[in-house]
């Protein structure tokens, strides 16, 4: 099949257009949407892009950390971190301006089409210059940002993503219960052995394991028969409230869309992307220096990576059955999900798992009851949706799923369970290292 | 002469238009022309004006046949004696390495013959397959067989047989069985699913396994067994041919020279073969009294071993004028020129591929570990109008090595990429290269000692030939040849190459074959052919055929 692929640029610069802080505050949320944005044109799937997100920001954390004695190293409470050295002396050079730079650098080093990322290192030094900053502070800066993006690149060789390839390609699983290629693309699995990928603070893929599956049954009586029949009911009336929280949190990378031979690929912020967007909305509103916006990036983005590995690990070890699959054989043979089902075992559900592990550490990091409104998803035409808390907006990404046809309640609230867990685990490794929460 | 076919029928609800367009340049007519109708008559318009549409009815005019049916056929089709079905377990070898060209697990039905009784008549073993152990069949005297039930050779879906022989281990005047293991499926090399095994007759006609017989032989899956004495010390010696290392290929994987204790025991002797062997077979090509070893593969040349009492040498160069490297599969020894000395066939890939080679534009093969992850990345490059590319897609080179995602960002980018383009020389020189300069199956015939080079007529290149059947099929006293092959599982780009039916080819007695269509030859079988021999029935002469996920088909020879 010739796919179409349609991208929705809708360049939203945020950042740019505004006059920043004397301390570049407000340029680490566009320089994290500048990662976005090539994402969403490479369609990087979900625990790709989470992966993706935490090394372009290690290096940047750790230009930070050396600079500033308030915030730990990454080694006190990473699995294993890069162990950045920087030859400069702090205060030699504008550590702020080379954090930047190294989360573009390692951006452009590591994402498939990471050259796009040079236009906004050239934007970037442009806007520096017009505010300023001397060329020489601007010169040696950029190269503590080169020399730290390569150690951070060549640290990441050692996570096993080079190994995925070297490992027997996915067959689904023969039998009934399990998971089997979806309508209407039938994409083949995605990430199936993305559990070797080496978990950034949490210890082990397997670590935090769910509670088994409901298990498989066509019986009318059964237990799974009746989550399935919940998914299917929900769809057939749901309120706009339900229809709303579904699109919202949809994050699906690449819906296809036929038209007869034609399929067209509809892109969109992976939940992970989401989440990144979440995560510099709260900084600017907690008013965080750059420091602490660049603290709040890193560790979302590092919780989403240790969720995806657990949740992936999961998934392929239960392998179950997605609802469209079940719901089209033994319920409704036309029924559809109102999300796309995305190509992947259905348990336990990622947007679950990683919404509840980020908002756990944001809840943490900016407390219990941040309210904030998220535009994340005003550039696909859906609008803003406000939050109380960090944990509401977890909740609601998860419950999405069921509404939107594609997980089934237990995958929903298991997965709640396990994000809780693996947040609360780098809480943990967080208080132990002496990161106190950015707002008491 | 112009020559076009019509087959409107083409694809789901779809049809190619009913007109052929002939261009005959400044002549003014045709003298003739002929159709051929799907019936085989034949209608003949003479002096056909140019420029004209041309409808022709198949009812009008006058029909001949265009070669008159034979009374009788060469062979015919004999059914209902083994009755052997054969099921393939249907693994799929490309999710372990997506970049071979070909599957390496399908290797069924595997037979050979053998009387293990004693009584006169050729018995069989056929292999285990998927949901069948391996059996032996026993002839009886009406011809009909019968399985021992007291011999259980190998269980159903477990290791894979990739050849057989029976030949007098011990010197106990009994047939004893080698069983060369192969396959690919899952097998880890330097396990016991790879180790071949020795079965020893118990005078009774029950094979029994010997299980210290043989060294360990589980460094790779093998692709034949081939006895012969090879020390003229009276026992029975083996060669055994390593095909493919399950996981690493290409790697070249180790071939084996067993000597016979004269007790049935043997041990590895070295041999200087290198390359993944297909088939290979014994001869005394120098006249010395000792019998040298000619063997074919993957990426290699057909290779000659001089059998000395110091060792064996390659001697290739010195025995033929032109010896392409090919993808070789088969090779058979027959006498086509009634000389009285061994000739050679050597099956090849065949022309109907999409890639096409030549000595100055050869198809190659790069294979290292590129990126240092543990996997072998294996690159087969053809040529393109004078450009060598490579063959896989940049879908393909981003899932074999991730980090390609980078270095090409877009299929644009992708389009004109040679080797040099994906790999910096540093990389590229570490890597391993192997090539093929010719895909077409040849006849070499020995004339005064020496091999000349002759192709086999262009439809025995319709198709790969896996086995050659070689025997004077119409009686002339001149030595005919019966083609048989095709290879299904093969990477989809390359698509299955199964244009074969079976190809008789006549030979003239001095090295030279023409084709005999299949209404004359009486023979036409589909799928891919893995194994076939000739087996006596009952005083008469049949030629059995294994093909793959259908079964044992014989044939009677008239």
């Amino acid at each position: 099949m010739r796919k179409w692929f349609l991208g929705l640029f809708l360049l939203c610069q945020v950042g740019y257009a505004q006059q920043p802080a004397a301390d570049f505050r407000d340029h680490v949320q566009p320089a994290v949407f500048a990662l976005t944005m090539v994402m969403l044109h490479d369609v990087v799937n979900p625990p790709a892009a989470s992966r993706f997100y935490a090394y372009s920001l290690a290096g940047a954390y750790e230009i930070v950390a050396i600079n500033n004695r308030g915030i730990a190293r990454g080694s006190s409470f990473m699995k294993s971190s890069p162990h950045v050295v920087i030859n400069a002396k702090p205060g030699s050079y504008n550590y702020r301006i080379a954090a930047l730079y190294c989360i573009l650098e390692t951006g452009r080093l590591m994402l498939p089409s990471g050259f796009m990322l040079e236009e906004h290192q050239e934007k970037l030094l442009k806007t520096l210059k017009k505010e300023k900053v001397k060329t020489a502070v601007i010169d040696s800066a950029v190269a503590v940002a080169k020399a730290v993006a390569l150690q951070v690149v060549n640290w990441s060789k050692s996570d096993n993503y080079g190994r995925l390839s070297t490992r027997l390609r996915y067959t689904p699983v023969k039998g009934e219960a399990y998971w089997y290629p979806t309508p209407p693309a039938y994409m083949e699995a995605v990430e199936p052995h993305w559990k070797i990928i080496r978990p950034m603070i949490i210890d082990t893929c397997d670590e935090f394991t769910p509670l088994p599956p409901v298990p498989f049954s066509r019986d009318t009586t059964s237990e799974f028969y009746a989550l399935s029949k919940e998914v299917y009911a929900v769809s057939l009336h749901p309120s706009q409230e339900e229809l709303n929280i579904a699109s919202f949190w949809d994050c699906n990378p690449f819906a296809v869309s036929t038209a007869g031979h034609m399929a067209i690929g509809f892109k969109k912020i992976t939940p992970g992307g989401h989440w990144m967007n979440i995560a510099g909305i709260a900084a600017e509103k907690a008013g965080l220096d750059f420091d602490r916006s660049v603290l709040v990036h890193t560790l979302t983005a590092m919780a989403e990576t240790d969720a995806f590995i657990s949740c992936w690990d999961e998934k392929y070890r239960s392998n179950r059955i997605r609802p469209e699959t079940f719901i089209n054989r033994y319920i409704d043979i036309k029924w559809k999900p109102l999300l796309q089902t995305p190509p992947f075992p259905e348990y336990t559900s990622g947007h679950s798992v990683m919404s509840t592990a980020a908002a756990r550490v944001l809840t943490y990091l900016l407390g219990d009851h941040f309210a904030f409104t998220d535009d994340s998803e005003v550039m696909f035409e859906i609008p803003a949706r406000s939050f109380s808390s960090f944990m509401q907006a977890a909740n609601e990404a998860a419950i999405s799923r069921l509404y939107g046809g594609i997980h089934y309640r237990d995958a929903i609230e298991n997965g709640q369970d396990q994000g809780k867990k693996i947040g609360d685990r780098i809480v943990e490794k967080l208080k132990k290292a002496g990161l106190q929460p950015l707002i008491p | 002469m112009q020559y076009q076919e019509l087959n409107p029928g083409r694809g789901y609800l779809s049809s190619l238009p009913t007109n052929l367009h002939f261009g005959l340049g400044t002549a003014r007519q045709a003298d003739s022309v002929r159709i051929i109708w799907p019936d085989n008559t034949t209608q003949l318009l003479s002096n056909v004006a140019a420029n004209q549409q041309l409808s022709v009815d198949y009812a009008g005019g006058a029909f001949t046949p265009s070669s008159p049916l034979p009374k009788s056929t060469l062979l015919s089709q004999k059914k209902g004696i083994i009755g052997y079905k054969h099921e393939e377990a249907g693994i799929n070898d490309f999710k372990r390495q997506p970049l071979m060209l070909f599957m390496y697990s399908k290797t069924g039905p595997v037979f050979t013959k053998g009387d293990v009784n004693n009584d006169g008549l050729e018995d069989l073993y056929i292999g285990s397959d998927y949901s069948k152990p391996g059996r032996i069949f026993v002839q009886q005297p009406s011809g009909a067989f019968a399985i021992n039930n007291n011999t259980v050779l190998d269980q159903p879906d477990g290791p894979t047989t990739a050849d057989a022989a029976f030949f007098d281990a011990n010197g106990d005047g009994f047939a004893d069985l080698y069983i060369a293991r192969g396959g690919y499926a899952l097998f880890e090399p330097n396990t016991s699913s790879l180790q071949d095994a020795l079965y020893i007759n118990d005078g009774k006609g029950n094979l029994v396994l010997s299980p210290q017989a043989l060294p360990d032989l589980s460094a790779c899956s093998k692709s034949c067994v081939r006895p012969c004495d090879v020390d003229n010390d009276g026992d029975i010696d083996l060669f055994v041919g390593g095909r493919v290392i399950p996981g690493k290929y290409p790697v070249t994987p180790p071939s084996w020279l067993l000597i016979n204790n004269g007790k049935g025991e043997f041990s590895a002797s070295p041999l200087p073969v290198k390359g993944m062997v297909t088939d290979a077979q014994w001869a005394d090509i120098d006249k010395d009294g000792r019998k040298d070893l000619l063997l074919c593969g993957e990426f290699m040349p057909v290779t000659l071993y001089l059998n000395k009492p110091d060792g064996f040498s390659d001697k290739t160069s010195e025995y033929f004028e032109q010896m392409p490297k090919g993808c070789w599969f088969s090779l058979t020894l027959a006498d086509v020129n009634g000389d009285g000395q061994d000739d050679i066939i050597a099956g090849n890939l065949g022309l109907n591929t999409p890639f096409h080679v030549s000595e100055k534009e050869p198809a190659e093969l790069y294979y290292a570990d590129f990126d240092g992850n543990g996997s072998v990345d294996p690159f087969f490059n053809c040529y393109i109008q004078g450009v060598s590319y490579p063959f896989v897609s940049r879908d393909e080179l981003n899932d074999q090595i991730y980090p390609m995602r980078r270095k090409f960002s877009s299929y644009r980018h992708y389009a004109d990429a040679t080797m040099k383009d994906i790999f910096p020389p540093d990389e590229l020189a570490k890597a391993a290269r192997m090539s093929i300069t010719d895909l077409r199956s040849f006849c070499f015939v020995n004339r005064d000692g020496k091999f000349s080079a002759s192709p086999l007529p262009l439809e025995a290149q319709f198709s790969v030939i896996t086995k050659t059947i070689a025997d004077d099929f119409d009686h002339d006293g001149k030595t005919d040849l019966l083609l048989l092959g095709n290879h299904s599982d093969n990477r989809l780009k390359l698509g299955s190459i199964d244009a074969s039916y079976g190809c008789l080819l006549k030979g003239d007695g001095s090295g030279n074959f023409t084709y005999v269509p299949p209404a004359a030859s009486g023979f036409s079988l589909a799928g891919d052919v893995k194994s076939a021999g000739e087996l006596t029935i009952k005083n008469e002469k049949h030629i059995m055929i294994g093909v793959n996920n259908a079964g044992i088909f014989l044939y009677k020879v008239q």
